[in-house]
């Protein structure tokens, strides 16, 4: 028959021998699980052999046991018997500087209060050699020991020989033939020779860096045809030099072999490419040398998306896979075999988006080039990337590296998820005070909401904030007193009906008093418009073209100021422009690569007493990375603006130099007043330009030329620099009787962009201007002084 | 410890003080010296009390992220506590609390729907199990708006066949939302659309697929008010099914 049943007993305690303290055996207990009152069989129960293992997984702990210490009635007193191994008290370390001592500390795996296990302590000795590797002392020895403190633990203490720093004096080459060791030593990027004048650096070496410069040795010659160059023997070594001190060589042993050209190209499995499409995307024919790095870029990933794996993971076929034969033939020569595994072309499935704790979900998707049913493509997610950056909401280092992707072999879809975090891109700039009863109060204020949400507004979202809706609202009001007032609201919702077509509006108001030096009448300039805009997003002739239609109305009034060169009284103007641009850099804020195109087509129409004219400006930018992240760009703009009468054009004509920072703020409202402020670094706001009165009047042709070579040091959420050099030039000419495109006023000088959450791009740069311009006439009566030299200028916001 | 600006002489000291906090509503300080009642040690007496009482003031106190993790930590370290079932539920209201509304992030939904799918499994008998219930219906709701906005999303932006998905998604992971059938009628119009914008030699089968869903509205949903609009866009697909010489194969 069966076995009776084991006899089943009540845990009336359980008690623990052999740990430390009161705490430990607590502890011992709560890891053991093991708890009065639960029933247990004797004389083994699975929960003894879980508690046991529970105290091993847990570490610290050896010959753990469960024991019944004792029966009563059908009660149990159970016993843990465990050895606890000696805990750590502290880590010393002798003959290292403490700086070391904190970049190791984090490395090594000795925690105080654990069991010290001589696993730990040998990865410990480890750390620290290679630590001191690193910092140039090959020759170090560590020494342990430890001792048991008062308490009956453990002080581990690293006794560290440094020994002698020694540096990389030469690197030699052995069987070389074909390429000289002055080319050679070139592809060792990381085991540079000491030199003289590279005297603050130390070249150290590095034993990890030294194997990847191994292996682009080897895919040097790769490139240049030699298939079979391999590094026979590679060793470093110390040598006495003549002042009798120890140097370290590296010394490489090369076999070059010949240089081999392909023979035969095949392909195997391609049904969707024919053999001699996926020949022209690979870039190799037979008789050309072999080159491996471009058969490795041409076949798996090529900037433009030429590659072959491009060519196929763009069309859905998500688990394509190329692999490569090379096989040596008779006469230097090698075949190529390809074998295709095309797969099945697969969809996306579904298309989630997660971490968007405050902009709505709309606002993402709308984005996204990875649609649901449509086949996989590599470049669509590359895209929605690249889109996703562009909305500046989220920190490019959640999303940078691709959504998560999921693979649904049955129905062959690939699901997407968008991890997303949140950054905040808002921006605040306030100041204030107040200027005595003569003037009143003097206030700064700036905001811009760069994902407000008109919506959440209107609903009071739950006490929140107005985010998440993905438009732009910004306001602005500065006041000096009532002397100097300005303000301004605009608005953008960038889909506008759910559409890619961005609408807005703004509204805008300055005035400024000025008390005349020749009389006792007050002058003033004043301002308001009002304006909608709409643009459109093209699908042809790519989706990079915006098109935008705005309408604007403007009232200008100028009171008491006689020298002024705009019609003394009320004038009035609106205007209907239209502009085609084309965006297609690859960054908002610090563009790499990529161009921009825009033209704008401005008329105001000669209704009753209206201003009228007709308005011309085309601006272009162009950036190409030059190596790394060097960033060579051209910018340049081209304006004409010309009358639909007759008669003469006086407002927004073309002012050139200075900055936006120049020209904002309410001392200066009088500063292009009516016209077209273009900014140019090296020469103050205005100082280009035609003259009456000493004033500066504005042209009507413009040319401006900007020339830059930067370099994007560093990108961080909290902060982007981006150092750059830079060469302008510009000019503007009241007609094409004055028009000379080469008579330009030139400047150069160096810079920096940096990019503050709070304050958003921040320029500074100091530029050296050229060449003189004629002498300005300021408002206060200064003469400014016009000659070449070098100048300081900054601004914030965009370019 | 000793982080707080009070020490305590105990643990039981620690823990008296922060329960009678806690029951007189300042919860900022119940939570201060619960923490410090646990800092004497997980392995204390009243440490499962404390645990308990510390993540029950945290949601009180509406830190519900903080309470959901501590509700885990009580659940995880006193697996065989009689109270693990009813912190398993407040741990679900916990984080039907932090679901925030359908247009944001809804991992915290998909974390509370998942913690009452296991509850619903291991305490099938509890009386917390229709208010469970009831959470996970709401917290489904809000996924089924969810993706039936982004089918409106691929509609408009004339994704069509992203919109048929997204709304067939709707449909079949949510069949009992009260956006089903609305989810249905938009897969119907997309599909129209889809088939009027696709080469003849797609049409048939794309118009096929659109009376599909029309049938599969009409056998739903009979009472939709859906039902109107969809006639339309019936005749709609049925005229291109036949353009596109439906007729000829039926009758074949």
């Amino acid at each position: 028959g069966p076995p009776p049943p084991a006899p089943s007993y009540e845990i009336l305690s359980v008690s623990v021998d052999g740990a430390l303290d009161e705490n430990s055996h607590a502890l011992v207990r709560s890891i053991s699980g093991l708890r009065p009152g639960q029933r247990v069989t004797l004389p083994w129960d699975p929960a003894f052999g879980e508690a046991v293992r529970n105290l091993y997984s847990r570490g610290g702990y050896s010959d753990a046991s469960v024991e019944a210490t004792e029966v009563a009635g059908d009660g149990v007193f159970l016993t843990i018997n465990v050895t606890e191994e000696p805990r750590l008290a502290s880590v010393e370390y002798e003959g290292l500087r403490s700086s070391t001592i904190d970049d190791l500390q984090p490395q090594i795996p000795l925690l105080r209060g654990r069991a010290v296990r001589p696993s730990d302590i040998e990865r410990s000795e480890l750390v620290i050699r290679e630590k001191l590797r690193d910092e140039g002392y090959r020759l170090a020895t560590v020494n342990t020991s430890q001792r048991i403190d008062e308490d009956g633990r453990v002080v581990v203490t690293f006794n560290v020989e440094r020994g002698e720093r020694q540096s990389v004096a030469d690197v030699r080459f052995v069987g070389n033939e074909v390429f000289s060791e002055r080319t050679l030593r070139k592809t060792l990027s990381n085991t540079p020779e000491k030199r003289w004048w590279r005297f603050w650096k130390r070249e150290t070496f590095d034993d990890d860096g030294f194997q990847e410069d191994l292996a682009s040795l080897v895919r040097f010659y790769n490139d240049r045809g030699y298939y079979g160059a391999r590094v026979v023997s590679d060793s470093v070594f110390t040598e006495t030099n003549g002042e009798g001190e120890e140097e370290l060589v590296v010394q490489i042993e090369v076999e070059e072999g010949p240089e081999y050209h392909i023979r035969d190209i095949v392909f195997e499995g391609n049904t969707l490419y024919t053999d001699e499409q996926l020949q022209f995307a690979l870039g190799l024919q037979p008789g050309d040398a072999y080159d491996r790095t471009r058969i490795e870029q041409n076949l798996y990933y090529t900037q433009d998306k030429t590659d072959i794996t491009s060519l196929y993971q763009d069309r859905g076929y998500y688990e394509f896979y190329i692999a490569p034969e090379i096989v040596e033939a008779p006469g230097d020569s090698l075949d190529l075999y390809f074998e295709v595994t095309e797969g099945e072309v697969y969809e996306f499935g579904e298309v989630r988006i997660a971490g968007n704790t405050r902009t709505k979900e709309h606002v993402i998707r709308r984005e996204l080039r990875t649609v649901p049913g449509q086949p996989y493509s590599r470049q669509a997610i590359e895209r929605s990337v690249r889109e996703l950056s562009t909305l500046n909401y989220f920190d490019p280092a959640s999303f940078g590296a691709g959504p998560t992707i999921n693979v649904n072999e049955e129905d062959k879809t690939v699901d997407l998820v968008y991890n997303l975090a949140e950054t905040s891109s808002d921006q605040l700039e306030l100041s204030g005070g107040y200027g005595g009863s003569g003037i009143g109060l003097i206030l700064s204020a700036r905001v811009t909401f760069a994902n407000f949400s008109v919506q959440n507004l209107l609903e009071g979202f739950d006490g929140g904030m107005p985010t998440g809706d993905g438009q732009q609202l910004s306001l602005q009001v500065q006041t000096y007193g009532t002397r100097a007032q300005i303000y301004s609201l605009s608005f953008t919702e960038p889909w506008f009906r759910g559409q890619a077509t961005p609408a807005g509006f703004a509204l805008s108001y300055r005035r400024q008093e000025f008390s005349s030096l020749t009389s006792t009448t007050q002058g003033l300039y004043s301002t308001a418009g009002a304006s909608v805009f709409y643009r459109q997003r093209l699908k042809w002739p790519d989706d990079f073209f915006v098109t935008g239609t705005n309408l604007g109305y403007r009232l200008y009034n100028v009171r008491g100021l006689s020298s002024s060169f705009l019609p003394e009284g009320v004038s009035q103007e609106v205007t209907l422009s239209q502009s085609i641009s084309r965006n297609a850099l690859d960054n908002p804020t610090f563009p790499q690569s990529g161009s921009q195109v825009g033209l704008t087509v401005t008329v105001a129409p000669p209704i009753g007493d209206f201003i009228q004219y007709h308005k011309w400006d085309l601006q272009t930018a162009f950036y190409t990375p030059v190596v790394g992240r060097l960033t060579a760009s051209v910018r340049t703009q081209f304006g004409y603006i010309g009358s639909l009468t007759g008669d003469d054009v006086r407002f927004q004509r073309f002012l050139v130099g200075g900055t936006p920072l120049e020209a904002s703020g309410t001392s200066s409202i009088s500063r292009g007043f009516g016209k077209d402020l273009v900014f140019l670094r090296g020469y103050p706001i205005e100082a280009i330009g035609p003259r009456q009165n000493g004033q500066s009047v504005g042209g009507r042709i413009l040319n401006k030329y900007e020339a830059e070579l930067g370099i994007l040091l560093f990108q961080t959420p909290q902060l982007s620099l981006a150092p750059y050099l830079f060469a302008d030039a510009a000019n503007t000419y009241n007609g094409f009787e004055d028009y000379d495109p080469s008579r330009l006023y030139r400047a150069a000088g160096v810079g920096a962009r940096i990019f503050l959450p709070i304050l958003g791009l921040v320029d500074l740069n100091m530029g050296y201007q050229i060449d003189p311009y004629a002498p300005l006439d300021t408002s206060a009566g200064a003469i400014e002084d016009a000659q070449p030299g070098w100048r300081f200028q900054f601004s914030l916001g965009g370019r | 410890c000793g982080a707080g600006p009070t020490t305590f002489g105990s643990a039981q000291e620690a823990y008296d003080r922060g329960v009678e906090e806690a029951a007189d509503g300042d919860y900022g300080r119940a939570i201060e010296h619960l923490r410090a009642a646990l800092d004497f040690g997980r392995t204390s007496e009243l440490a499962d009390d404390a645990q308990l009482a510390l993540a029950r003031a945290y949601a009180a106190d509406g830190q519900y992220l903080l309470a959901g993790s501590e509700f885990t930590r009580f659940i995880e370290f006193y697996r065989t506590d009689p109270r693990v079932e009813q912190a398993a539920f407040e741990r679900i209201q916990a984080y039907a609390e932090l679901s925030p509304r359908y247009e944001l992030d809804q991992t915290d939904t998909r974390q509370a729907l998942s913690y009452i799918r296991i509850y619903v499994q291991q305490y099938p008998e509890s009386p917390n199990v229709p208010a469970a219930e009831a959470i996970a219906a709401e917290l489904r709701e809000k996924l089924a708006h969810k993706m039936y906005d982004a089918g409106r999303l691929y509609e408009r932006r004339e994704y069509y066949e992203a919109a048929v998905i997204a709304y067939r998604d709707v449909l079949n992971e949510y069949p009992a939302s009260v956006y089903a059938d609305d989810a249905l009628l938009g897969a119907l119009r997309a599909q129209v659309t889809y088939a009027d914008n696709s080469i003849a030699a797609r049409q048939l089968a794309r118009y096929r697929s659109a009376l599909d869903l029309y049938d599969q509205l009409t056998t739903l949903f009979p009472q939709s008010p859906t039902l109107e609009e969809a006639q339309g866009l019936y005749d709609r697909a049925y005229a291109g099914w036949r353009a596109a010489g439906g007729e000829q194969t039926a009758s074949e």
